[in-house]
């Protein structure tokens, strides 16, 4: 058996988690912490035919390529201090850090829980209009979403919907709910400053589907895990995953009152933290089935 | 119609919209400089797809109305600074509204060249060397690493013929790595990964390819990186070249592979004939060949928005897509 090696955060209790699985199973497991990669690292490769030849080292040990028979990657690709990714040479190390860690994840023929696609490396959300572009066919509803410069068309759109609307912005996951005319009131002082993006909001039981194909776990807004009612879209959850070449994702979901389900984004980065024990460890070990096949039940 | 993106500053986008009105083609300018402002959007993502409208003050165009769009994303805004914004807030804005355009660009059904999610591939240019080297063309051999003792006896191994330039799109001067650098420089590469590679022997060939269409240009520079032989009074000249058929479709398939209605593909072709591939860019600056040259790239680039080609449009999709569109031709 080969090693498994972890590229993240020490903190992550994603990959301590899953760390901790392993080692229970007897893996050599080794993490290359991101946080605090350099100048500790020791790589090099020699990229071409099988795409394998080279090391990989941290804290003294160095492991060739060949010996790896597994990646977690749950990198984020800023290896430098928030200080130093405001310098131009901070940014230049991010830079190169994400190109390099990118390809050799691509190049490697072991077990990669996530190589990501070009299209994915900078969308760690996936919004609605992603999904449009990059899931076809898409068995999940979407919920209608509109992008505007004009504040007409925003309050045209609010009053086109049955209920509620939601602005987010564009690059990142928060939501705001805008149904009050003090909500519109605040979306219309946004107006000229921010593009405005707003999405139907879809009044249901919210569902969060962790994915590690072909396993889905289904945890609803406490973070508990939900026994029943969800398995007819597993399948459809996991056709996501792999749709987007993804070993490991989570799903917004909404079981909808008018007995559709919605899909309001996928996370291909997802974080453990409003999971519950019993939910982090179930992911963990279903991230620990993925990256070593033959160590646990299937 | 047909839609062109960017700041007029840009010498790409002068000449595009030079073109299409030399061409007698019917095209909007949406003016990066001026968005938001007197230029906006609006668009609506639903069940049957994408609708909505690009604005100026002196006009609105349906986006159901466009054959193509051409799209720099370089230097994006440019222009007066807002005071209201800090830095940071400033490059969240910026990055809002670039991404208010870029998904819809994305998500439009005409040739888009290029759509931001075919473009990324750019920032890995040895992610890049493995897409070459899987539509047959050669890559230089190569050492990615932090390690000083691997860069001495790659140097050795390749009998010090060897360069370092960035792994990502970050833009670096290529430099020939000189036994001066390796006593003095050699420990700084364990902060950051570098690129080394072998020397390879030959003349550069520049491809773009417009949709099918290869146009080659061959390049003979006393440096090692013609781009600036201006600066330090090196030659420079250039020359329309053809292709072996088998490099042209290797060049081609490249693009396509990416989604790529667009790109520009640096080659070098050795004394022996052999072709070797350094990278694939997503959005050519191909205004510095065609001026040396003559060679109508930008006219190629104008018919294919126009639409006359029905293929073209597949090059801006990703294979999934232009293979669904494929089969939905196929059944029709």
């Amino acid at each position: 058996m080969g090693a498994i090696l972890i590229v993240g955060r020490q903190d992550d209790p994603c990959c301590q988690r899953v760390r901790q699985r392993l080692v229970e199973q007897g893996r050599d497991v080794a993490l290359v912490p991101e946080d605090r990669l350099l100048p500790g690292l020791g790589f090099a490769w020699k990229p071409g035919g099988a795409g394998a030849e080279g090391s990989v080292g941290y804290n003294g040990r160095k492991i060739r390529f060949a010996e790896i028979d597994a990646i977690l990657s749950r990198a984020w690709s800023v290896p430098v201090s928030p200080q130093a990714f405001e310098t131009g040479d901070g940014r230049y190390v991010c830079a190169e850090w994400n190109a390099l860690l990118m390809a050799w994840l691509h190049a490697m023929p072991c077990i990669v829980v996530n190589r990501l696609r070009p299209e994915l490396w900078y969308k760690a959300q996936l919004n609605p209009a992603d999904l449009a572009s990059l899931v076809s066919p898409m068995r999940f509803r979407l919920p209608r979403s509109l992008v505007t410069t004009n504040l007409d068309d925003a309050n045209g759109f609010c009053r086109s919907v049955r209920g509620a609307t939601r602005y987010s912005p564009l690059t990142g996951a928060s939501r705001y709910r805008i149904q009050t005319e003090t909500d519109r009131e605040k979306l219309a002082a946004l107006n000229g400053s921010l593009p405005l993006h707003l999405t139907e909001a879809i009044e249901g039981r919210a569902v969060e589907a962790f994915v590690v194909p072909p396993e889905v776990l289904f945890v609803d807004a406490a973070g508990q895990l939900i026994a029943e009612g969800c398995d007819a879209v597993a399948g459809h959850c996991a056709e996501i995953a792999n749709a987007l070449g993804l070993g490991f994702c989570r799903l917004a979901l909404v079981d909808a009152r008018d007995g559709d389900w919605y899909c309001l984004g996928v996370d291909r980065a997802p974080q453990l933290y409003d999971c519950a024990t019993e939910t982090q460890d179930r992911i963990a070990s279903a991230l620990a089935r993925a990256l070593a096949p033959a160590a646990g039940p299937k | 119609m047909i839609a062109v993106c960017g700041i007029l500053a840009d010498a790409m986008i002068e000449l595009m919209c030079a073109r299409l009105s030399d061409l007698g083609y019917d095209y909007f300018l949406f003016d990066h400089l001026h968005y938001p402002g007197r230029y906006g959007l609006t668009w609506e993502i639903g069940q049957d797809g994408v609708s909505g409208y690009l604005a100026s003050p002196e006009r609105k165009v349906d986006i159901a109305e466009l054959t193509g769009v051409y799209a720099r994303y370089v230097s994006y805004r440019g222009g007066p600074e807002d005071p209201r914004f800090s830095k940071l807030e400033r490059e969240m804005v910026d990055a809002e509204f670039q991404l208010s355009l870029m998904q819809l660009l994305d998500l439009l059904p005409c040739t888009v060249v290029n759509r931001a999610k075919a473009s990324t591939s750019n920032d890995s240019k040895i992610y890049q060397s493995f897409l070459a080297e899987s539509v047959g063309l050669r890559t230089p051999r190569t050492l990615v690493t932090t390690d000083p003792e691997e860069v001495q006896a790659f140097y050795e191994l390749c009998r010090k013929r060897v360069i370092y330039k960035s792994l990502s799109s970050v833009r670096s001067i290529i430099s020939r790595l000189g036994d001066d650098d390796l006593k003095t420089r050699l420990e700084r590469v364990r902060n950051c990964p570098t690129q080394f590679q072998e020397i390879v022997a030959g003349v550069d060939v520049r491809v773009h390819t417009v949709g099918r269409q290869v146009i080659a240009t061959e390049i003979e520079s006393d440096v090692s990186d013609y781009r600036y032989a201006g600066r330090g009074g090196g030659s420079l000249s250039m020359r329309p070249v053809e292709l072996p058929d088998h490099v042209a479709e290797a060049c081609v398939r490249m693009a396509h592979s990416l989604g790529l209605a667009l790109s520009g593909i640096d080659l070098r072709r050795t004394p022996g004939d052999e072709y070797y591939c350094f990278e694939i860019n997503p959005s050519p600056g191909f205004i510095f060949y065609e001026r040396m040259t003559g060679q109508p790239i930008s006219e190629a680039v104008a018919h294919l928005l126009c639409g006359s080609d029905p293929a073209a449009t597949e090059f801006g999709r990703t294979l999934g897509e232009a293979a669904a569109a494929a089969a939905a031709r196929a059944a029709r």
